[in-house]
């Protein structure tokens, strides 16, 4: 991936990180739309600064810096100005996959409680447990220590934990207690 | 702590990211957008600001080097500059006195000397030659052996003579030499005035000083002012014995006389003012208030092992005091550093934001 040149580059580039980038963008965002714009957004400005990624020592935790960062740029400048609740498209409204998570939580209620963290640990929840980046890579993408990332980990997942949406099922949604500390 | 179960919480994020279809649309509108542009050229001119290199590092360090010493150098020179005494009275011009200490067993400094003191004040008829008047006196509490107050006298007598002094009174109470008995001594001694700071340092060697007062006041203008009124008398009495010569009714010479009469006592009260000015500034009187005390031992010169503990404490305290004075400054240079630290901190990493954006 380093030292990439040509446009092909940048299709392969896409063609290996766009969909990932493109739902966990929609993790963080909440809607698709901005999503999309976000990602193009962050290939475009990852694209013009190519040279930078010749002296990183990772592709993907690079590229998700940038899709981070104009993730952040797309909250603090735009969603507060939309109405996402109402969007259809909004992460609240999967239905569909009730049947696919063949768990005790099911994705609505993790959907509907991942929405109502903050931005900042929503980003780490989305980038560990769906981009399956690790603690390490994520400290690099968020520009953070990998301490900072574990304790906003264990925060994210002890939020959720106690997010109504999952408590409503009782047993079913938290199905593992851990005494830490 | 209750947490969620991590594979629980994996699956459902990859139902709710992967229920939609990611469009190719959008793959090919970034191509199309990114087809001809160029790398960006800022990110070398981004690294020019950013410190990556080896040798803004060592030029940042270097700085900071120079940031501590500086901090630590400049406050302890000042500590280590002479330090102002409190001086009673007018400020000497070349001597600086007036140190001052009390209590049993405390080190008395000497008096400090800026330049070696006047070879004397040179008083020529009624001319003043340029030397500054200074009027000094003092005091000194000594502290001497049991039954060592006439001996202590006799040591000041002899010490006020090799000064070309005299002592002007002395007065001694000397008891038996029983524990419970005390001797006291109190001699007046007037030293030449240019030998008065060097016969203070030389009159402490004598007992152990308890106490050490001197005063020095510049009495120049007073001496000048009154040699300037004598002066003016002179010339107007010339005058008027001029007038005197001229006068040739008996009430204009009885009203002359009367002038010149009062103009020559005047003359003789300033002269005389003049003259204890003189004497005054001549001579310079010490106090030494002399007690014997049966607790008190005199210590002689420190020889082999207790000079060496004694220089050993000295240095103890000394390095201990020295830590003390490094520590103000240090903390005050590691507080700047850590400023710069955060300010270089927070710029590097707006910058590196500023460059992904």
């Amino acid at each position: 991936m380093k030292g990439s040149t040509s446009v092909d580059d940048l299709a392969t580039w896409l063609e290996e990180g766009y969909p990932q980038s493109v739902r966990t963008a929609y993790l963080i965002l909440g809607n698709r739309p901005d999503a999309e714009d976000a990602v193009q957004e962050a290939f475009l400005r990852a694209w013009k600064f190519r040279n930078a990624l010749a002296k990183e020592s990772s592709f993907k935790p690079w590229l998700y810096r940038v899709v981070v960062n104009a993730c952040n740029s797309k909250l603090r400048q735009e969603i507060p100005h939309r109405n996402r609740r109402t969007d259809d498209q909004h992460l609240s409204s999967v239905q569909s996959t009730v049947e696919a998570v063949d768990h005790f939580a099911t994705a609505t209620d993790v959907a509907s409680a991942l929405r109502d963290l903050p931005d900042h640990l929503r980003v780490v929840i989305a980038l560990r447990y769906y981009a399956d980046l690790s603690e390490r890579d994520i400290a690099l993408a968020i520009g953070r220590k990998p301490g900072t990332v574990k304790s906003r980990l264990n925060e994210a997942r002890r939020r959720l934990a106690n997010h109504p949406a999952l408590r409503d099922d009782g047993d079913n949604a938290v199905s593992n207690e851990e005494i830490t500390g | 702590m209750t947490m969620i179960d991590e594979q629980t919480l994996r699956d459902a994020l990859n139902a709710a990211a992967n229920e939609f279809e990611v469009s190719d649309d959008a793959i090919a509108r970034i191509l199309d957008a990114a087809s001809g542009d160029e790398p960006e050229q800022s990110v070398t001119r981004v690294r020019k600001v950013v410190p990556e290199s080896r040798r803004v590092r060592a030029v940042i360090f270097v700085a900071a080097a120079l940031v501590l010493v500086t901090a630590i150098a400049i406050p302890l020179r000042r500590s280590e500059s002479p330090q102002s005494i409190h001086i009673a009275g007018n400020v000497a011009p070349h001597r600086l006195s007036g140190t001052s200490t009390g209590g049993q067993g405390v080190a008395v400094p000497s008096p400090v000397y800026l330049k070696s003191p006047s070879k004397g004040v040179t008083l020529t008829g009624s001319g003043f030659v340029g030397e500054p008047k200074i009027e000094s006196n003092g005091y000194v509490y000594l502290t001497v052996g049991v039954g060592k107050v006439p001996n202590a006298i006799v040591q000041l007598t002899a010490l006020v003579e090799k000064d070309h002094g005299y002592v002007e009174s002395s007065q001694a109470q000397v008891g038996s030499n029983t524990a419970r008995s005390f001797a006291t001594g109190v001699v007046v001694l007037e030293v030449p005035e240019p030998t008065f700071a060097h016969f203070v340092s030389q009159v402490q060697t004598v007992g152990h000083p308890t106490s050490v007062n001197t005063t020095s006041n510049n009495v120049t203008s007073q001496y000048v002012d009154l040699q300037s009124k004598i002066t003016a008398a002179n010339v107007s009495l010339h005058q008027y014995f001029v007038i005197m010569t001229r006068a040739t009714t008996i009430g204009g010479i009885l009203a002359v006389q009367n002038q010149i009469n009062a103009i020559q006592n005047e003359i003789q009260q300033d002269e005389g003012q003049l003259k204890a000015l003189n004497s005054e500034t001549t001579y310079s009187a010490l106090t030494v208030h002399l007690t014997s005390g049966a607790h008190h031992r005199v210590s002689g010169p420190r020889t082999g092992f207790k000079k060496a503990w004694h220089d050993s404490v000295r240095g103890f305290v000394a390095g201990f005091q020295w830590l003390l004075r490094l520590a103000g400054p240090l903390l005050f240079a590691l507080l700047m550093l850590g400023v710069m630290y955060v300010l270089f901190r927070a710029g590097r990493r707006a910058l590196l934001r500023r460059r992904l954006q």
